[in-house]
Parts: structure tokens; C-alpha cells; sequence
């Protein structure tokens, strides 16, 4: 059975246009070929 | 194969996954797998821009901005992206209007989430009137409307989230409890029970009550006969429909630009009659006026002529005093103007009104006698006319000379002119009774 207004809390709101900038810095550009790297450097450093 | 190429070939595959997806309208899948494709590689531009383009598709415009302005940044050269940029903000107040219908999804949430179900209806309606395709606010819709039992209406706004999306779980999810809702078993015969299941099955694929359906009427199997018939008549009615509209329709267009063109010469020739008509006045005017002009310098030329020949006569006058012809001099005074001598104040100290002052005073007092002696002399010489041409002059000088007057008489009577005698004689009477001339003058008239 659905509970309607917890479903309704679940939604979540749009980005607005006047946000995008804001969105655009904040955004998280890290990918596993940079936490790849961080770890390898790590592990050579930790050797040495 | 390094970590880097590695990473390259996951995201590559996720890729890969993702535009399957994509074309096959799953557009949640195709985004699940695009956002990996990007975890494993942050530079796939082709995965960053397909992401991109899918939020717009589901009408997030921000989120579709978001990707592209990233995607520009990390590959700033031969990236679609920017194309999309550039057709979003080509057209003035596209983002403006793409910015009012995400805010106003955000109210109607906002209102939805404080309990105002209607209010947040109405706003959800005007947003997806202006985007059909926002997945969310249709969602929304859908919710509101399965919460106060519109099962039907909330299919409708589902369908068309399923349209867009058909890999949309929360869609697939509400849209099993409509049809669970609908398609409620209510106790009928079992006839009409196979035949509400047959409407069930037909309303939950299309979203539409079978009353809503459209059907095609008034169609008909031809034969090749009533087709080649329906070709001929339509052949007809087409020949018939150029020759009744468009030939009178075109002969009327082409009398009105004749006409028009015929109303265009004429007012030019008009234009030309009135500039020839006007330039026909401005001729006569002038030459009239050219008339005028020369009249008015033939006159000036004739008064100077004359003004210069009384000043020749002047210096006439001086020069015969200085020789002491006095004959001549007062030969010339007779006959100078003297209303044509006039001073210059040119600086010089000449005077001619005086010069003409000193010498006038003799030749009133001597010149007439001087010019009765030579009118005496031509009188004796038998030529009368020169005698009465010197007779004339002294008059001029002395219009009582007595003596002068009856001898151009006496000259007009050797002449055989008794009238202007007469006359002369009548005169000399009448103005010098008591003297000599006057006694002679009655004893020629025969008193």
C-alpha cells in the first residue's frame, strides 16, 4: 500500500536555471582514473 | 593494458550501454550507465553531452546546462555541446522561459508537500501545458491525482512519462497501482466481466476511456474501376477549378497591374504637361522681362548719349571763346540742354554748373546779336533756310528779339511759305506793337 504523502516528500525539487553555476562548481569532477592515480602515487610514496 | 586505458575501456562500455538505452527510450537506465560511463572517465564528451541531452529530453533544463558547460570546458574544440548551448540561448528568453516552468514545478511541489493538493495541481497543469515532457511534474501529477482517486486521469500523465521514459520505475511503479485500481473485479456476469477486462486491458494501453477513442468511419474497399472513375472526375474537377478560379483570378490580376500600369504613365505625363506648362510660363515671363531690360538700357544708352553730347557741346562753347569765334559759340549755347550738366564731387574742384554760369552771362548779353549777324549774312547771301536756322538760335537765346523774328518771317516769305510768314508778322504784332517790326509786319499783312 502506498503512503501518499511520504511518497510526495520523496520528491525532490528541480535545479533551478539561475542555480547552474553554483551546481557547476560544486560538481565533483573526481573519476576512478584520478582515484587510481592518488592511489598508485600513495603506494610508491609508502614504498620509497 | 595501463590503468588509464583501463578506466577508458569501463567508461567506453558503460557508454556504449548508455545510447542502447537511450535509443530504446529507457532514458533512467541510459542515464544510470551514462553517469558511470563518466565515473570511469570524466573526459568522455560524447557520454557527458548524450546525458546532457536525455535531462533535457525529461525536461531538467538546468541539469542538461550543468553537463554541457562542463563538457565545453573540458573539451573546448569540435564538441556538440556547444551547439546545444547555442540553440538553447539563440532564441530570446527560451532559458528565461525554460527558468519560469522549473520554478514553478518547485512551488507546486513546495505547495504539494504542505498539503495543498489543489493548488499544486493547478500550478502542475500550467507546467506541463508549456512542457509536456517535464517526467517529474507529470509524476507529480499522477501522484496527486492516484491520492484523490482519479485512477484514469493519473494514467493518462503516467502514459505519457512512459512515452518519454520507458525504463521510468517510479512511472512503472504507479502506473501498476493504477492498474491495479482500475481493473478492480466488480461481480458481474461473466460475459460482461470478459468484456470490462477487454476496455481494462484497451484504457490501460492507451490512457484513454473507449468513449474517447477516435473511429475511422465512411471507408470503403475499392474496385479498380472506381478508382480509375475517382482519378478521371478528380482530373475534372481539377481542369474545371483552374479554369474557373485561377484563369479569371489571373486575368483579373494581370487588367489590375495593366490598369495600374496604365494610371502610373498616365499621372507621369501629366507630371510632364504641368513642368512644360510651368517652364512655357518661366519663358514668356523672361522674355519679357528681357525686353524690359533692353528697352530700359537703349534708354539708359540714348540719356547718356545725350547727357555727353551737351558736354561736348560745353567744351564746344570754351574752345570757340578761347579761338574768339564767338559765332560759333553762341551757335552751340542755343543749343545746350543745360538741365544735362550736372557737378561730380569727385574730389577735383571742377564745377561745370559754374563754368556754364560764367559764360552764360555774355552770351545772353552778346551771343544772340552775334547770331543775328550771321543770319543777316545768310539772308543777304539769299539762303534763307541757314538764315532761319541762325534766326532760330538767337530766339532761343533771346525769345524777345524783335528784329530776329521779322526776318525769319521775311526769310519764310522769300521762301514762298507766306502761311509761316503770317504768322510770324501776326505775332510780331501782336507782342511788339509799338515798334519798327510791328509798323513793317501790318504793312506785309496788308493792314
Amino acid at each position: 500500500m502506498i503512503n501518499y504523502d511520504e511518497e510526495i516528500r520523496r520528491f525532490k525539487s528541480s535545479l533551478e536555471v539561475s542555480a547552474v553555476e553554483d551546481e557547476i562548481v560544486k560538481s565533483d569532477l573526481t573519476d576512478m582514473q584520478d582515484i587510481m592515480m592518488e592511489m598508485i602515487r600513495k603506494q610508491a610514496k609508502e614504498q620509497r | 593494458m595501463d590503468t588509464a586505458g583501463r578506466c577508458r575501456r569501463i567508461s567506453n562500455s558503460y557508454y556504449n550501454l548508455g545510447l542502447e538505452m537511450a535509443r530504446e527510450r529507457n532514458l533512467s537506465g541510459a542515464v544510470r550507465n551514462l553517469k558511470r560511463s563518466l565515473q570511469f572517465n570524466k573526459n568522455h564528451t560524447d557520454a557527458r553531452n548524450l546525458l546532457g541531452l536525455i535531462y533535457f529530453e525529461m525536461g531538467e533544463v538546468s541539469d542538461a546546462l550543468v553537463q554541457w558547460v562542463i563538457s565545453m570546458n573540458l573539451q573546448p574544440e569540435e564538441n556538440r555541446a556547444d551547439i546545444y548551448l547555442d540553440e538553447i540561448q539563440r532564441k530570446k528568453g527560451r532559458l528565461e522561459t525554460y527558468g519560469q516552468i522549473i520554478g514553478r514545478y518547485n512551488q507546486a511541489l513546495y505547495s504539494a508537500q504542505e498539503g495543498n493538493s489543489d493548488l499544486s495541481l493547478l500550478q502542475l497543469n500550467r507546467v506541463v501545458k508549456e512542457n509536456p515532457d517535464y517526467v517529474r511534474a507529470q509524476l507529480l501529477i499522477a501522484l496527486l491525482l492516484m491520492q484523490s482517486g482519479k485512477y484514469r486521469e493519473a494514467g493518462r500523465s503516467l502514459s505519457r512519462v512512459l512515452h518519454i521514459d520507458r525504463g521510468n520505475e517510479k512511472a512503472l511503479w504507479y502506473m501498476s497501482i493504477v492498474r491495479e485500481n482500475i481493473a478492480r473485479p466488480v461481480k458481474k456476469s461473466a460475459k460482461d466481466e470478459k468484456q470490462q477486462t477487454v476496455q481494462t486491458v484497451n484504457q490501460e494501453y492507451t490512457g484513454r476511456a473507449p468513449e474517447e477513442d477516435i473511429t475511422m468511419v465512411g471507408y470503403h474497399e475499392n474496385t479498380g474501376w472506381q478508382t480509375i472513375l475517382n482519378i478521371g472526375m478528380g482530373l475534372l474537377i481539377g481542369a474545371a477549378a483552374v479554369f474557373f478560379l485561377y484563369v479569371p483570378a489571373k486575368n483579373a490580376q494581370l487588367s489590375a497591374a495593366h490598369n495600374a500600369d496604365l494610371v502610373s504613365v498616365e499621372n507621369r505625363l501629366n507630371d510632364v504637361n504641368n513642368q512644360n506648362e510651368t517652364l512655357t510660363a518661366t519663358n514668356t515671363d523672361l522674355t519679357t522681362k528681357i525686353g524690359d531690360l533692353t528697352n530700359q538700357l537703349n534708354t539708359i544708352q540714348e540719356a547718356d548719349t545725350y547727357k555727353l553730347s551737351q558736354y561736348q557741346k560745353l567744351i564746344g562753347i570754351l574752345d570757340d571763346y578761347r579761338n574768339e569765334n564767338y559765332s560759333n559759340a553762341a551757335d552751340l549755347f542755343a543749343s545746350i540742354d543745360v538741365s544735362q550738366l550736372t557737378d561730380v564731387d569727385d574730389g577735383s574742384g571742377v564745377s561745370v554748373s559754374q563754368i556754364y554760369t560764367s559764360i552764360s552771362g555774355k552770351m545772353n548779353e552778346e551771343g544772340y546779336i552775334s547770331l543775328g549777324k550771321q543770319g543777316d549774312a545768310s539772308y543777304e547771301a539769299a539762303d534763307y533756310k541757314t538764315a532761319i536756322a541762325y534766326y532760330d538760335k538767337a530766339l532761343a537765346i533771346k525769345p524777345d528779339y524783335e528784329d530776329a523774328m521779322f526776318k525769319k518771317a521775311m526769310s519764310y516769305k522769300q521762301m514762298g511759305d507766306i502761311q509761316n510768314a503770317n504768322n510770324l508778322f501776326g505775332e510780331i504784332i501782336l507782342k511788339f506793337p509799338d515798334t519798327e517790326q510791328a509798323a513793317q509786319a501790318k504793312k506785309e499783312r496788308g493792314y
